[in-house]
């Protein structure tokens, strides 16, 4: 769908990380949500964030989108303070798709997927790329969107809008993209339709990606790393491998876990025990 | 625009210039649709050579000096209201919200009554004093409205109602207040807040027009932001829309619409509610089409209302805003019995 960037592309990317975080803290009402967070993300990877309620997750990817600032410390998007740059040159960097999906309304499916080109189009409403229409169509191709184009949202299911939704954010052609439990509402089926959509995307685009999920053995399933938060606290960062031990898990937590390999593909898979 | 766009455009203009003519022509003096357009294109220029004069002067003179400066007043007014409404709406992401409801209108008409009953109103700025003193306090009043009805930095529905209607209540007692002061007489009073648009001449027309069209036209650039927002706030912020900078220059130019409409008319209620609802059930909520075709519909609304106004009861004539109350107030209901009606389900 996006062109695959071309090597010097990549070197030229992989001089600054995607997004770093230095010392980034942020406090609502002298309450600290978040404390000393050191973190980079590179052209590529694939994060997964996770933690227990209440540990700063949230507040994690709105520090990232750039919709709250830290108090203290930076957050520095591809090597920029990223409170210099305009919200507009924000949206055509990063993209977000949230958990409640879209509001129901009456809009057709084909306007809010173009509402995703909203950063490129001019004030007269010209898109910049010439193609857009079409990389419209080849959105709703593949999501099996087609047959919605003209129903309005408010006719759709809640499965039907969260695939809107992502279409939406395909069509932003974002470099960076920021998840925040999106498969919660979401019926297994439509969970790993989700994330293998993802994964397409993700290895036609080399398209950057920090999840926040509850789910952590779709976490441990898709994500090159996770990074654990816990009282708005950095506990721990690494391969699925790593992190998905009994005792990391405890500890964040507070469960019985046994983790067990997949059959097929070989990633750490949790189970509860009961207490 | 679309093509599927052009063709209820092109409608609603059609149906403007109808109503013009037509509503120019009914009075106290029957012109025929006829007459009308060979008067008005016999003053175009270089027309006179083809068109041969065979109406009475007097009937020229009533429709060129009287009828067409208060119908086309009611359409810039009606056009005003429309899109201010649609535009309050579309920010305030509230379906109930329009410059009547919000207390805007009242607000208007406090700081230009103020300013004509002290005889300041050439003051200053000449001719344009007025709509801009009336902006400053339709302005002041909409922060107090929004200030007031704010809880926990939310706005919700019916609290914003009511705050506009606390609002109005007592904008309107200065306004009447005011009145009574004076020594102008009951008229006075239901004029600036029952709406009227009697003896409304040519130099009203050139006071209100840069306003309203610039105000409109710039209302138009806005409206993919508000087609945005209403995919909530944040949604339109990871868009790239600086949302809390759009919602501040669409409240200041719709209260600026709002302001000129109300200095020539005083406040007529409900315009900016039932246009753009109608509209909404025709064609959908794509502010792309809902603004052009709000100011379209309320010209060709406010046209009609004002004929009715100074027709039904001639020679007395029925302030404006009691035919625009008379479809407005049972409209207003109608919807707050849907809206509740979707919340509940």
């Amino acid at each position: 769908m996006t062109p695959m960037r071309t090597q010097q592309d990549q070197h030229i990317q992989n001089a600054a990380p995607v997004i770093e975080l230095r010392q980034a803290g942020k406090a609502y009402s002298h309450k600290p949500v978040l404390q000393d967070i050191n973190w980079q993300v590179q052209t590529g990877e694939y994060w997964g964030i996770i933690g227990p309620n209440g540990s700063g997750k949230t507040t994690m990817l709105q520090l990232i989108s750039g919709m709250e600032r830290t108090d203290t410390g930076t957050v520095l998007l591809e090597g920029r303070d990223i409170s210099s740059y305009s919200r507009r040159r924000i949206a055509r960097f990063t993209a977000v798709l949230g958990q409640e999906g879209l509001a129901p309304l009456h809009y057709p499916v084909r306007e809010v997927l173009t509402m995703g080109r909203y950063p490129y189009q001019s004030w007269l409403g010209r898109d910049e790329l010439d193609t857009a229409d079409e990389l419209i169509d080849q959105i709703m191709e593949r999501l099996d969107l087609r047959s919605l184009a003209d129903r309005p949202l408010d006719q759709l299911s809640g499965g039907q809008r969260q695939r809107v939704a992502f279409g939406k954010v395909m069509a932003q052609q974002p470099k960076l993209l920021l998840l925040d439990e999106p498969t919660t509402y979401l019926d297994i089926a439509y969970q790993i339709h989700f994330m293998e959509w993802l994964d397409e995307w993700r290895r036609e685009s080399g398209i950057t990606i920090i999840a926040v999920l509850h789910d952590l053995n779709l976490a441990a399933r898709y994500c090159d790393r996770l990074l654990a938060l816990n009282e708005g606290r950095m506990i721990q960062t690494g391969t699925p491998q790593q992190l998905m031990q009994e005792e990391t898990i405890r500890s964040l937590f507070q469960v019985e876990p046994a983790i067990v390999h997949h059959p097929d593909i070989h990633v750490p898979q949790l189970l509860l025990k009961r207490q | 625009m679309s093509r599927k766009a052009t063709l209820p455009v092109l409608l609603f203009v059609a149906l403007l210039v109808i109503s013009l003519v037509l509503t120019t022509g009914i009075g106290s003096v029957y012109i025929p649709a006829g007459q009308i357009i060979r008067i008005l294109l016999y003053h175009l220029p270089f027309m006179q050579h083809w068109i041969v004069p065979d109406w009475s002067g007097a009937s020229e003179q009533i429709m060129l000096r009287i009828r067409m400066p208060r119908v086309v007043l009611a359409m810039l007014v009606g056009a005003a209201l429309g899109v201010a409404g649609a535009a309050f709406q579309g920010v305030l992401r509230n379906p109930l919200a329009d410059p009547f409801t919000l207390g805007v209108s009242s607000g208007a008409s406090v700081g230009a009554a103020v300013l004509i009953f002290t005889g300041y109103e050439y003051s200053l700025f000449g001719s344009w004093t007025l709509p801009l003193v009336a902006f400053v306090t339709g302005m002041i009043t909409l922060y107090g409205v929004l200030m007031l009805a704010r809880e926990q930095g939310r706005i919700p529905t019916n609290s914003l109602i009511l705050s506009g209607v606390v609002m109005q209540s007592f904008l309107g007692a200065i306004v009447s207040f005011l009145a009574s002061m004076s020594e102008g007489s009951v008229n006075e009073i239901i004029f600036w807040t029952m709406g009227s648009l009697s003896l409304r001449g040519w130099p009203y027309v050139v006071v209100m027009l840069p306003y309203v069209l610039i105000g409109i036209l710039f209302l138009w650039t806005q409206s993919r932001a508000m087609n945005l927002l209403a995919l909530g706030e944040k949604e339109a912020a990871h868009l790239g829309l600086p949302v809390d900078r759009t919602k501040t220059l669409v409240l200041i130019v719709a209260t600026l619409i709002t302001a000129a409409a109300v200095s020539v008319s005083g406040v007529i209620a409900f315009v900016g509610l039932v246009v753009p609802h109608m509209i909404r059930l025709l064609i959908g909520s794509d502010y792309r089409l809902l603004i052009p075709l709000s100011a379209l519909g309320g010209g060709i609304f406010l046209m009609w209302a004002d004929t009715v106004a100074r027709t039904m009861l001639s020679p007395t004539e029925i302030p404006l805003g009691v035919v625009t109350a008379f479809v407005g107030a049972p409209f207003f209901a109608y919807l707050l019995h849907r809206y509740k009606k979707q919340r509940t389900d």
